[in-house]
């Protein structure tokens, strides 16, 4: 009968925490990659604990054993519940289809220092990979590449660092370059130029909720908005400690908040689309901020990672951060599942 | 038993002829890899591959080379710095290994993964050596690889990277190009592609290649050195020249001076030697022809490129014009045009014989710079880090105090024996405005005219510097240094042997009379000189270069123009020549012909 009650207590404790934990409840997991250290470490030495991080618990995580140090970006197909992996590394573009437990690297000699990895939303064999010198692609789930370089001047559009695809039309895509936003309505086949030449791009991201919502983060200008689709592009830095600015991102649930983060000035808030941006005097607030991701069930939740100071977690939408793993680490991408 | 009799008859006969046919440069050539396979193979134990390697080919010491490999696929390191020497160990070990230790190196290159670099040497030492094992274990799937390919996968893959790399350097030129360091990390992996390689056609191109990179040091070596502008090198060996890793090389390939110590440890050994040493390759003795003949002044010129650019400029390898002059007494070549890097190129310098050792025998200026968007341009990192990020391994790179690299506010006309500089220090990008010149503390003389010539001796040459503009001094271990500090600066050099003018008195005295125009020069950065040879040399920083009032146009340059090899750019093929004989290497045919 005592055996039996300690029985159902546990039981009843064990479905309290297992509801209140919100990664179980949410189901969102955190992937990110590390491919930096503080102690700086040269090609030949042991690159000990770089990699790809996946979240096993609540913060905790995984680290895989791929040896790679330079993994540059993360993509997890939705579709197939954390199996499928891809990452953009200096050795070309990575694939796991068992989790992170195995992995080949699909690409040849041709395609090298890949820089950013992203999946069609509406169709899992389209992949796009940004690199040093251009745009490849794959329709086949990454057994095979072309190069998709056809109106990109060498070198300065060939320089791609990030990438976007519209949520609802798959053919447009969105490249941000050494020299402007790039955008191409054929899946690639040939590019234009959508502005902001002259401007180096850190980062673009399209909203999730009006795809002519654009957000770009550049080198020294700071933040853009575009609210047509690219033509017309509106700098938005009030507020902003630096005009160097690499990570930006839409608040997934709240319409016009959005986020961006940059050198030695932290994290940034805005909830009228970057009009004036809040900055909050949390722990992350002098630091370089490179990656910012939002968990796509509860906005409250936000990841980012830095320079050389690891990997940064907010519970309360970016008023107050504390580090979660690998604390001298340079993070290098960040993505969250649903 | 009349086709046993036949057989060994035939045997007979090809031993015969065997020995008969070995030259005596052959037999010189083959007694020193037999000197270097000794050495190694009687050393003691240490985590080296190489020295594996030799105990395994020559069945000498197995328990030793066993307990090597036992620690070299314990938590391998290095990348492609493991992997080229741990493939070296298992193509020329494996005959002599036991099966539980084929077994354990296999196993070594599945759960290993050698990051393949980011620039071209490590590509070269990675496909080498992912070529060269793929082809070892034919038919496995990819859970057998580190990378996931299959063996034929990986193979197609390196095959496709080392011929795009043969043909790129044969057609516009090496990016990593003549240099005293870098130059063994291409050397070796041809070496080893050229000794395993299966395939006959890339066996011959390995051969190919290895002669045309070897050739191209060759004809600029002098005295031990490497002499001319270099793509990347080293402070260390800027200044101990005789000690770079492709000095080692000539004094193993050449045997102009000595491997080893009469005590038997090494002198001028090159670490990579027991790989050629155990190879079948034997240097065309054309080449090694060419290497040891410097009786009469010659020019090289050469097209070379860039490191890959990755933004910031209209091209992936923009040119590079590449200049020498090697004279009996000395050498000296530049750079004319172009830059193939920022951090590590050794723009110009003069170089002369050696009457001592460790004596510092060379001279060259360099305008101290840095900027983060040349290491963007070369580098997919973010702007605000990358100088860091360079200075933690090249640590030099930001520094005032620097020895080597490039400034592409430094341009520079050479004819022969007379070199102008040009300096424009006026953009924001230029940190340090300064230039600086490097005078040895071992010449034997070194002063100041009041003319503003300064005027140096040393063994084999004399030199007159002549700085457009005032300057100051300071002390280094080695060196002297000039730092002139005006923003619109420059110099002229000019340079005799010792052989070549009657006395340094004569020297100075005529040097004194050369005409120096540089009429308006802060503003049009304009000059021109007339040298002790009567030659008429006018040069302007935005690109005015005249030799007795005709044009000269270092970016019309051959791939290679010498008088002992000449190429064209696009070419795929390099004729050698020495005297009455002639070596066609055909990189595109795979053919390599005497002619």
């Amino acid at each position: 009968m005592k055996r039996i009650g300690l029985f159902k207590i546990f039981l009843i404790m064990f479905i309290f925490i297992f509801l209140i934990n919100d990664s179980f409840a949410q189901n969102s997991k955190v992937y990110f990659s590390i491919k930096g250290r503080k102690v700086s470490i040269v090609i030949g030495q042991d690159i000990v604990l770089f990699g790809l991080y996946i979240e096993n618990n609540k913060d905790q995580f995984d680290r895989f054993a791929w040896k790679n140090g330079h993994i540059n970006d993360i993509a997890v197909d939705k579709n197939s519940n954390g199996k499928n992996i891809f990452l953009a590394c200096g050795n070309g573009i990575m694939r796991s289809t068992d989790y992170g437990k195995n992995w080949k690297i699909l690409t040849s000699w041709e395609l090298t220092e890949a820089l950013k990895v992203i999946i069609d939303p509406n169709n899992s064999n389209i992949i796009y990979t940004a690199t040093a010198y251009g745009i490849w692609k794959t329709t086949d789930f990454g057994e095979t590449w072309s190069k998709k370089v056809n109106g990109l001047k060498i070198t300065s559009h060939t320089y791609t660092f990030c990438i976007d695809i519209h949520p609802s039309n798959s053919n447009k895509i969105f490249v941000g370059t050494a020299d402007g936003v790039m955008v191409s309505s054929d899946g690639g086949e040939t590019w234009k130029e959508s502005g902001l030449q002259g401007r180096e791009i850190n980062d673009l991201k399209i909203s999730p909720y009006d795809p002519n919502i654009i957000l770009a983060a550049t080198e020294d200008h700071g933040i853009y908005i575009t609210k047509d689709g690219g033509k017309i592009w509106k700098q938005i830095n009030m507020g902003l400690y630096s005009m160097t600015m690499y990570a930006v991102a839409f608040d997934p649930i709240n319409k016009g908040t959005i986020y961006c983060g940059g050198y030695k000035c932290g994290f940034a808030k805005s909830n009228d689309f970057g009009e004036k941006w809040e900055k909050y005097d949390n722990e992350i607030f002098d630091k370089d901020i490179t990656k910012i991701a939002i968990d796509p069930n509860n906005s409250q939740i936000i990841y980012a990672g830095g320079m050389e100071w690891g990997l940064w977690k907010s519970i309360d939408g970016g008023k107050t951060f504390k580090c979660i793993a690998e604390a001298d680490g340079k993070v290098s991408s960040i993505f969250i599942s649903k | 038993m009349k086709n046993r009799i036949f057989v060994l008859f035939v045997l007979f006969c090809i031993n015969i002829n065997f020995l008969v046919s070995q030259s005596d440069y052959e037999k010189s050539y083959r007694k020193r890899a037999d000197s270097v396979i000794e050495y190694y193979k009687k050393l003691p134990f240490r985590v080296d591959a190489f020295r594996a390697m030799v105990k395994l080919n020559k069945g000498y010491d197995i328990p030793t080379a066993l307990q090597i490999i036992d620690s070299l696929t314990y938590n391998p390191k290095g990348d492609m710095f493991w992997f080229y020497p741990a493939v070296a160990l298992y193509c020329y070990g494996k005959d002599n290994m036991p099966p539980e230790y084929k077994a354990k190196m296999r196993q070594a290159f599945k759960n290993y993964t050698p990051n393949r670099g980011d620039t071209e040497n490590h590509w070269m030492m990675y496909y080498t050596s992912l070529y060269l094992i793929s082809q070892e274990f034919p038919g496995e799937d990819g859970s057998t690889w580190f990378n996931g390919k299959s063996s034929e996968e990986n193979f197609k893959d390196a095959e496709g990277w080392l011929n795009f790399w043969m043909k790129t350097t044969s057609t516009i030129g090496q990016g990593e190009f003549d240099s005293p360091i870098y130059g063994i990390w291409y050397v070796t992996p041809l070496y080893l592609l050229y000794q395993f390689s299966k395939d006959p056609v890339m066996k011959k191109k390995a051969e190919i290649m290895l002669t045309w990179v070897i050739a191209d040091f060759l004809e600029e070596y002098y005295d031990g050195v490497y002499t001319g502008a270099h793509s990347r090198l080293y402070p260390y060996d800027i200044f101990v020249k005789r000690k770079s890793q492709m000095s080692f090389l000539a004094a193993y390939l050449l045997g102009d001076r000595p491997l080893f110590y009469p005590d038997g440890s090494p002198y001028n050994l090159q670490y990579n030697s027991p790989i050629y040493a155990l190879s079948d390759y034997v240097l065309p003795e054309i080449v090694a022809k060419i290497a040891k003949d410097r009786s009469t002044p010659y020019e090289v010129k050469e097209i070379k490129r860039s490191r890959n650019r990755i933004r910031y400029y209209d091209e992936r390898n923009p040119i590079v014009a590449k200049y020498n002059y090697v004279n009996p007494d000395y050498a000296m070549g530049c750079v004319q045009i172009g830059w193939t890097e920022e951090i590590l190129q050794h723009t110009w310098s003069l170089d002369w014989k050696s009457v001592k050792k460790d004596e510092v025998t060379t001279f060259f200026t360099i305008q101290p710079y840095y900027f983060a968007d040349d290491m963007c341009s070369l580098f997919p990192e973010y702007k605000k880090y990358i100088v860091a990020g360079v200075v933690s391994s090249k640590t030099e790179y930001d520094k005032e105090t620097k020895v080597v690299g490039s400034s592409p506010f430094e341009k520079l006309f050479q004819y022969k024996n007379t070199m102008i500089g040009l300096y424009d220090l006026t953009s924001e990008r230029v940190k340090y405005k300064e230039y600086v010149g490097f005078f040895p503390k071992d010449l034997l003389v070194r002063e100041e005219d009041p003319s503003g010539w300064i005027f140096c001796k040393a063994n084999s040459v004399y030199f007159a510097f002549l700085p457009l503009k005032p300057y100051s001094w300071a002390e280094d271990k080695d060196v002297f240094r000039l730092i002139s500090t005006d923003q619109k600066n420059g110099f002229i050099l000019e340079v005799k042997g010792v052989n070549e003018i009657k006395s340094f008195e004569e020297f100075k005295s005529r040097i004194k009379k050369n005409k120096v125009i540089k009429t308006n020069f802060d503003k049009n950065m304009k000059i021109s000189y007339t040298n002790l040879d009567g030659i008429t040399l006018e040069f302007s920083y935005d690109g005015l270069r005249k030799v007795n009032g005709n044009d000269y146009l270092p970016l019309k340059y051959k791939l290679f123009d010498n008088p002992f090899m000449q190429a064209e750019v696009g070419g795929e093929k390099m004729i050698i020549q020495y005297k009455g004989e002639k070596l066609i290497l055909d990189v595109k045919n795979a053919q390599m012909n005497y002619k």
